[in-house]
């Protein structure tokens, strides 16, 4: 009997708000946080809009210690404080509690800072960089946490926020550990900005996942954090579950370094893998929460993945990307995407795949094209797939259906 | 019972050259690699460092045309990747895509071509930021390359952390064998030389000869002044221990315990004599947690272990530097021989309290080894391996 894993506290900060409300709401309501970007100069860019996060207490300068914390940091802590808070363990959870983190940036911010500065012939200020290195962010939260646990930070380009949660699933799985905090974020940074525009990857209108006219993503910023505990843990201290982790799957593409395998073979077979260890059929699936960038060979081989996978059923199951609300949070895409399908389940309503107008020909997906739709979403599969040929995907189900 | 794990393969680059024989000879001959590379930025006082152990000419040693445009980061864990697989008696082109599993740690990453993409888009725009130098500088690259070169398609993940990212890259290979079911799994680490990182831990006063005196690191020692940088790649395999001896594989060790902190292991009863170990101390303040760790797990009653540090030789190569350690702990389980301690004043040290510190080599009749880490501020680690 494998123990099961269930999620007791969730915290979350997009472009769409800060906390589960704010981005509930924007979901049901198909709200978009993409915006003009204001925290660098867009002037020479072939785009000019991302999802960043407008919580004015992330960017207010803070002092002491606090003031070497990277965005990235701010982001995470904050995140963590909701969780925290709903789960009502800030003294409860044991000392070795691990700490899982996905992120492909790190405080990237602060490292572009002190470069610049360098460039510019000064001498910057080391605490600038103090948090730039990927790790550094995980030891903040953990040591925020007051545990003394493992701190293990994944790096696995777009599919990392979904790695942490599925370490985080196994770890408590195997009986290695009684609770586990999972997190994903990563920042609005030029680096990444340039990196994406360089590669033609932005879109040059708006972003419309899965739409025969897509022609591109839109960075977002953020993240989400989760408190995973072992059911009977959870049920022995009275704590509310929020959702149950049952399946994780992952693979490698070893295709090109940015490029999809364009088969879908290798998302395929992460997909199967989540779907075969959650024990449950591809027709349980009742949502799947789409990586659906926006590029279009991103949403052709994830298009032909579903297929693989569900065969007849691939055209009935509701399938949405929540990109053109959040942007793409990269590192944090996985966490945060898990989250939101985590609330629209447990709130009955089937997040909007915005901006989509026209199906392409040949994907033959029932895609989310309206907010507000009703459903009872009992099962949902979140897909995460990046650089590097990393894929990863996620089953999550609503709790209490399966509570014995 | 999860099943055993046991480590079939190491392959090394490192500034002695390719393969693990030219790492182990510089290690018994107390030989450092280090060589004058250029000063980058003034540390304490006006002093400079100059020296680091600089990778061999990486594309004398990777003949493999597809990866030429990558970043070195990138070739040195292919190389060494491939050396590993070899190592192990399998096919580098043969591998069970599928059954396969890739772990990757890395500290700084691709940290040239990161520099060098921003350099064009701060001083030029974002027309002259490239997409190939983007690409590559992806933390997670050299995975993607590795799984490329050898048709990986199991599980891959990136670890990052600091002084400690070998031993997180071997935990995350031991946890993804375990929940995914693969049967193999390479498991490594790589570093690059980069003169702002240089710049920036020479300005923490944490580069070697920031306290004056010759630039050097001397672990463990009160004449500690620094560390001196390393680049370079290492990287093991990993098996199942029935598939391993199935097909009738050499077996350096088994994967006893291993831990993410600085947590004592478990099987204290077997520590003491016939025990290695391979610390990862590299004169900085991180030698000082890392021997109070030690002194508390062997200073009690028992025998004293044996003890090396690879660093003088090879410098500090952060991501690969628990790799390296992992090597020589790998190497002196198997050749029963363990390299000089690389340790300061010899029995004068306060280390031999606890631990035999010798000068030079010497036969030993190992039943264990122990490869540690204090991190500067991720979680340090402790790798126990056993003899087969």
């Amino acid at each position: 009997m494998r123990r099961r894993a269930v999620i007791t506290g969730m915290g979350i900060l997009t472009a769409l708000g800060t906390g589960k409300e704010a981005n509930l709401s924007g979901v049901i309501e198909g709200s978009s946080g993409i915006a003009l970007i204001t925290s660098f100069d867009t002037t020479g860019y072939r785009v000019r809009t991302g999802g960043e996060v407008k919580d004015p207490e992330i960017s207010r300068p803070a002092t002491g210690k606090l003031a070497r914390h990277d965005r990235a940091t701010r982001l995470l802590l904050a995140a963590a404080a909701e969780a925290m808070a709903e789960a009502s363990v800030a003294r409860g959870l044991p000392e070795e509690t691990p700490v899982f983190a996905g992120t492909t940036l790190g405080g990237m911010i602060g490292g572009v800072a002190y470069h610049r500065a360098l460039m510019a012939g000064g001498r910057p200020r080391p605490a600038l960089i103090m948090d730039y290195l990927s790790h550094l962010q995980a030891a903040h939260l953990r040591d925020r946490l007051g545990l003394k646990g493992e701190i293990s930070t994944v790096s696995n380009a777009c599919a990392s926020g979904a790695n942490a949660i599925g370490f985080a699933f196994k770890e408590i799985q195997s009986g290695c550990a009684e609770a586990a905090i999972a997190a994903g974020y990563d920042t609005m940074c030029e680096f990444t900005y340039a990196g994406f525009n360089s590669l033609q990857a932005l879109s040059p209108t708006v972003t419309r996942p899965f739409d025969r006219d897509r022609d591109g993503l839109a960075l977002g910023e953020g993240g989400a954090v989760f408190v995973m505990e072992e059911l009977g843990r959870a049920k022995a201290r009275g704590a509310r579950i929020i959702a149950e982790v049952i399946g994780y799957g992952e693979s490698t593409d070893a295709y090109h370094i940015t490029r999809p395998d364009p088969s879908g073979a290798g998302a395929a077979r992460a997909m199967q893998m989540a779907i075969v260890d959650a024990g449950v059929d591809p027709a349980d699936i009742d949502y799947i929460n789409a990586h659906g960038t926006g590029t279009p060979p991103n949403d052709s081989m994830e298009a032909a993945a579903i297929k693989t996978v569900f065969g007849p059923h691939a055209s009935r199951v509701p399938v949405s990307s929540t990109k053109p609300m959040t942007g793409h949070l990269l590192g944090g895409a996985g966490a945060v995407e898990a989250a939101i399908s985590i609330m629209a389940m447990n709130a009955g309503v089937l997040p909007p795949n915005l901006n989509y107008r026209t199906p392409e020909p040949g994907f033959n997906l029932n895609v989310i094209d309206r907010p507000g739709e009703r459903a009872v979403i009992k099962t949902i599969l979140s897909n995460s797939f990046g650089f590097g040929g990393a894929n990863a995907a996620l089953v999550i189900r609503r709790y209490g259906d399966h509570a014995s | 019972m999860p099943p055993d794990i046991v480590i079939t393969g190491i392959g090394v680059i490192s500034q002695a050259g390719a393969g693990v024989d030219a790492f182990w000879d510089a290690l018994m001959e107390k030989r450092p690699l280090f060589s004058d590379i250029g000063s980058p930025a003034p540390v304490c006082r006006g002093r400079h460092s100059r020296l680091g152990a600089a990778a061999p000419d990486i594309d004398a040693v990777l003949d493999d045309r597809r990866f030429r445009r990558a970043a070195n980061l990138s070739k040195f864990a292919v190389a060494a990747a491939r050396l590993a697989i070899v190592d192990a008696g399998l096919d580098p082109a043969g591998l069970d895509p599928e059954e396969t599993g890739l772990v990757t740690g890395v500290t700084h990453g691709a940290i040239n071509f990161t520099r060098e993409f921003h350099e064009a888009l701060a001083g030029s725009g974002p027309a002259a930021a490239s997409p190939a130098l983007f690409s590559d500088s992806v933390l997670n690259a050299p995975a993607g390359n590795v799984s490329i070169a050898f048709n990986i398609r199991g599980p891959g993940h990136t670890v990052t952390g600091d002084l400690s990212t070998g031993i997180y890259a071997i935990n995350m290979a031991v946890k993804t064998m375990r929940g995914s079911g693969v049967k193999v799994c390479i498991a490594g680490g790589a570093e690059e030389l980069d003169p702002v990182v240089r710049g920036h831990y020479a300005r923490l006063g944490l580069l070697s000869p920031c306290k004056g005196k010759d630039e050097r690191i001397s672990p463990f020692s009160e004449a500690a002044n620094g560390f001196v940088p390393g680049e370079g790649a290492c990287f093991i395999v990993l098996e199942e221990r029935e598939a391993a001896e199935a097909r009738g594989a050499r077996v350096y060790a088994v994967v006893s315990s291993i831990s993410g902190t600085l947590k004592p292991p478990r099987q204290l009863g077997e520590m003491g004599d016939g025990v290695f170990v391979s610390a990862g101390a590299n004169g900085t303040y991180a030698d000082t947690k890392e021997a109070a760790f030690l002194k508390a797990l062997f200073g009690g009653a028992g025998g004293k272990p044996y003890i090396g540090c690879v660093k003088p030789v090879v410098g500090e190569s952060f991501g690969a530097s628990n790799m390296m350690q992992s090597v020589a702990a790998l190497k002196a389980l198997h050749s029963g021989c363990v390299p000089p301690s690389m340790i300061d004043g010899g029995g004068a040290s306060p280390v031999s309290s606890w631990a035999r510190v010798s000068a030079t080599a010497q036969a030993a009749a190992l039943k264990a080894a122990v490869v540690t880490t204090a991190g500067f501020n991720d979680g340090g680690g402790v790798l126990v391996l056993k003899k087969p």
